[in-house]
């Protein structure tokens, strides 16, 4: 009998150390998964071509401030921005959407144009630590200088972010696919986490996307986003390095009528 | 008679012209040979290492801006506020009233607020930089190109403790040249140390101390030897004790 009751108490204390064991392996996984959780970074972002720079809205920004409000982005990517041009009535439009939204803005110029300057632009709710437009290249056939404006972002995590706007050359696929070559050179060089939208002026199985943009994430889809009712794939938002980011939520926002393009916006993680 | 008559047409014209020149004039008080060589800089804070504004009224600065040129417009401590409920950012709403391009030096994240540095210029830019120094310091830069193809490095920072100021010496040596201007704020009681570093001879070291006793910081403007302060006039900005330093520094 006190045999048997000896045999017992040492299954308990065995099952007991094992429990003990597994609630400890249990504990350090969910900690670590925990830690994993709070490293990653999480961001709703947007890339939105404003077409001549709010032609449709006869260059007003309320429009797009109102429509932009509404899906509350971290950073938003913008191509087609006059700053005190002839046609958009000699107004900076870019700082005054980013007063409309109390987003930082910055304006990279492409070109200079009707008595002022015509390019790309990011607005961040964050600022930014380093701001820089590269011009892109122009082989034979470009219709048009392209440039790339990169940001770098320090998040209040303290984790560093590099957030990137560019609208590439329409005329063929050998420019579209040069210019994005040289952006992949100029961008690919250290594992910060890279978020790149952008008017590609390319669809999916054009060799500037399906060749040139094999390195990164793509966080959209391949739903059409312009013009305003949505018939062609130009607009994208590529992550980078690609196995460590995903799409949390991807949308194209069709018939807002004050653009030839659909804004698109992705909710996404980079771990 | 009608020769008087073409003598005072043309007179007219003439004045007109010549009005209308010294009217889009950025320095219309200084001599030619001055205005070509001259940085204009307003300078506007509390010197106090407290936020600019206090009420969600910028008017006074605002008109301030638009009606005294300039090339560089400083907003110290011009907080934003990044949380969406309540999101503001006062540098981009004067920027926009004032027709600036609003750039922001970074110093911090404190809870829901950003806290740094508006800077403001009648240009947009290639190119700018916050380089972090040490917690809740960073050196800013931006080239900027003033009257007669003048390029230079304007920068800024701010240095609240010893050891902001030890970690940052190093770095503002390394990007001095002679086309950086760095105009700073410091905590008063890091003068005399700002003064070891910058020895005369090699640097040009200016501090510009505030009329108000209870403030607690000073600007304090580092170049090479090619450039000097020509002037500096402090002035009550509306009436909530803003103060806005009109810098002027001069080529050599």
């Amino acid at each position: 009998m006190k045999e048997n009751k000896k045999i017992g108490n040492s299954i308990l204390s065995k099952f007991n150390k094992i429990s003990w064991l597994l609630f400890l392996l249990f504990f350090m996984l969910s900690f670590s998964e925990s830690k994993a959780q709070s490293n990653a970074i999480r961001l709703k972002v947007m890339s939105f071509n404003v077409c001549r720079s709010g032609e449709l809205t006869q260059y007003s920004v309320a429009p797009f401030a109102n429509l932009i409000r509404q899906y509350q982005p971290d950073f938003i990517a913008l191509q087609e921005l006059d700053y005190k041009t002839t046609r958009n009535t000699g107004i900076d439009f870019l700082t005054k959407l980013g007063a409309a939204l109390n987003m930082f803005p910055v304006f990279g110029r492409t070109i200079f144009y009707q008595g002022g300057e015509y390019g790309i632009a990011v607005l961040s709710k964050y600022p930014f630590l380093l701001v820089k437009t590269e011009p892109l290249p122009s082989p034979a056939g470009t219709k048009e200088q392209r440039a790339v404006l990169i940001t770098e972002i320090r998040l209040p995590s303290g984790q560093d972010i590099r957030f990137v706007s560019t609208h590439l050359d329409h005329s063929t696929d050998a420019v579209g696919s040069e210019m994005a070559r040289a952006l992949n050179n100029l961008l690919l060089k250290d594992d910060m986490p890279i978020i790149l939208g952008g008017d590609f002026n390319a669809r999916p199985e054009t060799g500037t996307i399906a060749n040139e943009m094999q390195s990164w994430k793509r966080f959209c889809n391949n739903d059409p986003t312009s013009p305003d009712n949505p018939t062609s794939k130009i607009d994208y938002l590529f992550g980078y390095p690609k196995e460590k980011c995903r799409t949390i939520s991807y949308q194209v926002i069709a018939r807002t009528g004050i653009s030839d393009h659909c804004p698109i916006v992705a909710e996404i993680e980079f771990q | 008679m009608q020769r008087t008559n073409i003598l005072i047409i043309l007179s007219a014209m003439l004045w007109a012209f010549v009005s209308c020149g010294k009217g889009k004039d950025p320095s219309p008080d200084l001599p030619d040979w001055r205005k070509n060589s001259t940085i204009s800089i307003q300078f506007y804070s509390r010197l106090s290492n407290d936020k600019l504004f206090r009420t969600e009224d910028y008017s006074a600065v605002i008109s301030r801006i638009r009606v005294n040129q300039n090339h560089v417009a400083v907003l110290h401590r011009v907080d934003a506020v990044y949380n969406l409920s309540e999101m503001q950012n006062p540098m981009v709403t004067i920027a926009a009233e004032a027709v600036k391009i609003p750039l922001f030096a970074w110093s911090r994240y404190s809870s829901a607020q950003v806290e740094g540095s508006g800077i403001l210029l009648g240009q947009t830019v290639a190119e700018m930089k916050n380089t972090p120094v040490s917690g809740g310091c960073a050196y800013f830069s931006v080239p900027v190109l003033v009257n007669g193809g003048i390029n230079i490095n304007f920068a800024t920072l701010t240095f609240e403790n010893e050891n902001q100021l030890t970690t940052g010496i190093p770095i503002i040596k390394e990007k001095l040249d002679d086309k950086a201007v760095l105009v700073g704020v410091a905590a008063k009681t890091l003068q005399s140390k700002l003064k070891i570093a910058f020895p005369e001879g090699n640097y040009h070291l200016e501090m510009i101390e505030p009329k108000d006793a209870k403030a607690t910081q000073v600007i304090f403007i580092v170049t090479t030897p090619k450039w000097g302060l020509d002037e500096c006039k402090e002035i009550s900005v509306g009436t909530d004790g803003v103060s806005c330093y009109d810098i002027n520094i001069e080529k050599l």
